[in-house]
């Protein structure tokens, strides 16, 4: 029940009229020519530009996106039966712009700056959605690792603040639980988040909301949302929007993580407002410009350089594969415009193993340099040891005599896939994953049977956190391993290990 | 001769017609032929469309400003 007086009402009422100064208004005009699937053709706006808002009645906005010498062709942004040929078009002489700041935090919006949480968004400051991307000059080089939580991924592909992802895979393979699960890592670091969603399902975002509040992450986390309902234009628009929010922070020092869910929904509809501006299509239809799309989005992401501030943006735009084909336009696009991908496969996440990296396809082109100290000690061989496994696995399961040493590296093998396994909120500090991996390269699991590998590592890690609290501390705010800690951390494990086999034999 | 549309809300008269044209015709420099369309939507005032730009003074966006500002 609302709550206020009849007579503030009044009062409200009258100020603002009071304040209220008429100015004449002059303004470029058109005329809508023709009104179709959400395309509007317009006669007129001479000095119209690519990307201004124009104004149709009251509370109608569309987008140019197409300029000829009589006028031009624009999108609108909704859906709206009022719009008719022979109605008149206001051109804003402004590009769109979305609301930015720390307002946003723990907020879920559109990418027109409504909030669709149901609770007021106050405004006071804009930034234009299409921005230019940093210059080279502003940029410093990527060197400080972004915890994801995810051991797999944390010691084998590493992701810097600053870099960009990508994270490719099926359908149903863990992309959106990888994003999430870095964003999970965050709620008590110093990054901010910008969730993405872009021509997802309603109650998919509902769920991530969810999820992100019940853990404790929405706080520092935005979320941008179009839904699958939404026109094509504000599905296009989705990823700019929360690239300039996220900007906002990278340009006051802050660290971002922005991640785009997913970037072949935001092709497909760029591919629909392309065909009804009746732009000529390319492969696969897109138009020409869908590298371009991708690339000045893409490009914003970075670190910035020290007189800037030192912030950054680091992107994991998401892509979805059709039957693991990475080698189709809109995969390879993103490919090489990315520092990386992240591939996900189908096999192994129908086999339990998740996150289904593979590691063979994934790489981290800024590498090593965005790693923690400790971690770089304790991961040196671990890609290789994978992706051996993997491969020996294969010949092993047709039952092939197999000698002693393929025999070990078997059986580490599958100790170190079940180490890798971790579930979407079960994120793990760097110290527990140095922990895990120092376990794994001493060989300390090789008495545990395999199924039980994971409870160990659980009891393992309750146990450090007991008896070596200080240390992993140090290693948590450091990101350095010395040899003394390194030292004492396998020592504390084999006494460890040591009470597990006893336990077994009993 | 510069075509161009005014709409205007009654009451109005030749008088207006003639000072509004002459305003116009002194701020552009050039000569205006005004076809005038009547509108009672504006509820008072009018709008000029002059060469691809509105002058806008009708009430209706008077009113619709104020109610925008309400909101804002």
């Amino acid at each position: 029940m609302l709550n206020f007086e009849v007579e503030s009402i009044g009062s409200f009422l009258k100020e603002k009229i009071k304040k209220y100064e008429y100015v004449p208004k002059i303004y470029d005009y058109g005329v809508v020519k023709s009104s179709a699937d959400d395309i509007i053709h317009v006669d007129g706006l001479p000095h119209s530009r690519y990307g201004e808002l124009l104004e149709f009645g009251e509370e109608e906005y569309g987008l140019v996106l197409d300029l000829n010498e009589k006028g031009g062709g624009a999108v609108l942004l909704g859906r709206s039966s009022a719009v008719v040929p022979g109605c008149i078009v206001k051109g804003t002489g402004h590009v769109a712009d979305i609301c930015v700041g720390y307002q946003l935090l723990g907020r879920i919006i559109d990418p027109i700056g409504r909030a669709l949480d149901g609770k007021e968004l106050v405004c006071t400051e804009t930034r234009p959605v299409e921005c230019h991307a940093p210059t080279i000059m502003q940029r410093s080089s990527v060197n400080k690792p972004l915890e994801t939580g995810l051991l797999a991924i944390d010691s084998m592909i590493p992701i810097g603040r600053g870099q960009r992802e990508l994270i490719v895979g099926d359908r149903q393979t863990g992309k959106t639980a990888i994003a999430l699960s870095a964003m999970i890592n965050q709620r008590k670091g110093d990054v901010i988040c910008v969730y993405c969603a872009i021509g997802q399902k309603a109650s998919t975002i509902a769920q991530i909301a969810n999820t992100l509040e019940k853990v404790g992450a929405m706080e520092h986390t935005v979320i941008v949302a179009s839904t699958a309902s939404d026109c094509s234009s504000l599905q296009y628009l989705t990823p700019y929007a929360g690239c300039s929010i996220a900007e906002k922070f990278m340009y006051d020092g802050k660290d971002v993580l922005i991640v785009y869910d997913d970037l072949s929904k935001h092709a497909v509809a760029y591919r629909a407002m392309s065909l009804l501006l009746r732009r000529p299509s390319g492969r696969e239809a897109y138009p020409g410009d869908v590298f371009y799309l991708h690339s000045r989005l893409l490009e914003r992401a970075a670190k910035l350089s020290h007189e800037l501030g030192g912030g950054s943006m680091t992107a994991l735009p998401i892509v979805e594969t059709m039957a693991g084909d990475i080698s189709s336009y809109i995969p390879t696009n993103i490919i090489s415009i990315t520092d990386g991908q992240i591939y996900l496969e189908s096999e192994l996440f129908n086999a339990g193993i998740r996150p289904a990296v593979n590691v063979g396809l994934s790489v981290s082109r800024v590498g090593r340099s965005a790693q923690h100290d400790a971690m770089k000690k304790v991961s040196g061989s671990l890609r290789l040891e994978v992706a051996q496994y993997r491969d020996t696995a294969v010949f092993a399961q047709f039952g092939a005599d197999i000698d002693a040493s393929t025999a070990q590296l078997l059986s580490r093998g599958e100790k170190l896939t079940e180490l890798l396994k971790q579930r979407q909120d079960d994120v793990l500090k760097l110290s527990a994953q140095v922990c895990i991996l120092l376990a794994h390269s001493n060989n300390l699991f090789k008495s545990i049977p395999e199924k039980q590998v994971l409870d160990c590592r659980r009891r393992l890690l309750e146990h450090m956190k007991l008896a070596c609290n200080s240390t992993l501390c140090a290693i948590d705010t450091s990101g350095m391993l010395s040899d003394s800690e390194k030292d004492l951390l396998v020592h504390e494990m084999q006494s460890f290990f040591k009470g597990e086999e006893n336990e077994q034999r009993k | 001769m510069q075509q161009a549309i005014l709409k205007i809300a009654r009451p109005y008269d030749e008088e207006d017609i003639r000072a509004i044209t002459s305003g116009f015709e002194r701020l552009l420099g050039t000569n205006i032929d005004f076809k005038v369309i009547e509108d009672n939507s504006l509820i008072g005032g009018f709008s000029a469309f002059i060469d691809g730009k509105v002058y806008n003074s009708d009430i209706v966006s008077r009113l619709n400003e104020i109610r925008r500002s309400f909101f804002n």
